[in-house]
């Protein structure tokens, strides 16, 4: 399974990316929306996008509503990662197009428990 | 410690009374573990000292939805089952280890989402043998942390409302639980006659004879052809449905011949 990992914090690409692998997904990474674009262009498949909210060029919100426009991606899961822990923006994801949503921080428990949530693992 | 919870340490777990037990004796003013410990013998266990003692010494180690197989088997299979058997009959449901109240609450998102009239008259008893925990899950508020851990974003949009920086889960779902303390190797007399018995991860931590004992009460709350669940490595001499699933006979189980 292929994973893409968006954040603009290269240390926590490299600690999902970590978490990723350790469950035995094969990650690349990306540093914003408009690099994950690109990054999932150069990907034959891609089955599961972790992405931060706030980034600077592309948000994550920007980055789903543009996979979601693209038919590319109809099958493609985004989890979308943020420090905001309120209801809202929780709607304001799911609303853009993220099929679920992981408040920071994380443990690598709550994210392999998020990924079989999704993939019925 | 094995009478107010069950829980039995072997001797190179005593590092586990430093640990656990330290910060309690500090809370409650005490010098020493000996003399937190003379306290709780000489209170009743419903005291502040004791029940925070048993806190302290049981695992509260929980989250939504936890494994999700368990989950998957209870909702394509035991539940559909069971309201069809019950045929409008109110089914009955007990979380004899709720811990913090995760268990029973997954129980009744699910059965709000997928039958919500049969959630509407289905009971669900939720216990622990920490009267705090149980105090946690009758409250249903939780931290961001806790709502991470197996709860997708869409069922915390449909029963949580947020408080400051935590969930609460919403007053339909919690005002359909009943809580109660309830040690499973105590005297008390617990409920009868449920459809599903939910004990899972907890015989794992019981000496031998006290699981024979924790199993053999759960079968006694159930109903002749009901459920027992218990964690996917926990087992009973009974054949097994799916891990950690048990259906007793249908017929009555009369005791020893």
């Amino acid at each position: 399974m292929q994973a893409l990992v968006v954040d603009d914090s290269s240390a926590m690409r490299r600690i999902q990316q970590k978490a990723l692998e350790s469950l035995g997904w094969q990650v690349r990474c990306a540093a914003n929306g408009r690099e994950a674009l690109v990054t999932l262009d150069s990907m034959p498949v891609c089955d599961l996008v972790l992405t931060d909210w706030h980034m600077p060029e592309m948000d994550g919100i920007e980055l789903c509503a543009q996979l979601r426009r693209d038919a590319r991606y109809l099958k493609l899961r985004i989890v979308m990662v943020t420090s905001d822990a309120v209801l809202d923006s929780v709607e304001t994801a799911l609303a853009a197009g993220a099929n679920d949503f992981l408040m920071k921080p994380f443990s690598a428990e709550a994210l392999s428990e998020r990924i079989a949530g999704i993939f019925g693992g | 410690m094995k009478r107010e919870c069950g829980v039995v340490l072997a001797d190179e777990q005593q590092y586990l009374l430093d640990s656990r037990l330290g910060p309690v004796a500090r809370q409650h003013g005490h010098a020493s573990l000996t003399e937190l410990v003379e306290t709780v013998c000489s209170s009743l266990p419903s005291a502040p000292v004791a029940c925070s003692v048993v806190d302290a010494l049981t695992t509260h180690e929980s989250l939504f939805f936890r494994d999700q197989a368990f989950w998957r088997q209870l909702e394509e299979h035991i539940l559909p089952q069971l309201i069809a058997e019950a045929d409008g009959r109110p089914l009955r449901f007990w979380s004899a280890a709720c811990s913090h109240g995760q268990e029973p609450y997954s129980l009744a998102m699910l059965l709000e989402e997928k039958w919500p009239h049969v959630a509407a008259t289905a009971q669900i008893l939720a216990s622990d043998v920490s009267p705090l925990a149980v105090q946690r899950g009758r409250e249903g508020l939780y931290s961001m942390l806790e709502v991470n851990r197996g709860l997708v974003a869409t069922r915390l949009l449909r029963h949580f409302t947020q408080e400051s920086g935590s969930f609460r889960i919403q007053s339909l779902l919690r005002n359909r639980i009943s809580w109660f303390a309830y040690n499973l190797l105590g005297t008390d007399v617990g409920p009868s006659r449920c459809d599903v018995v939910l004990c899972r991860n907890v015989l794992i931590y019981f000496s031998d004879r006290d699981r024979a004992f924790t199993l053999e009460r759960m079968e006694s709350a159930s109903r002749p052809g009901g459920y027992i669940a218990l964690g996917g490595t926990e087992t009973t001499p009974r054949p097994s449905l799916a891990p950690g699933w048990y259906q007793l006979p249908t017929t009555p189980i009369r005791g020893f011949p």
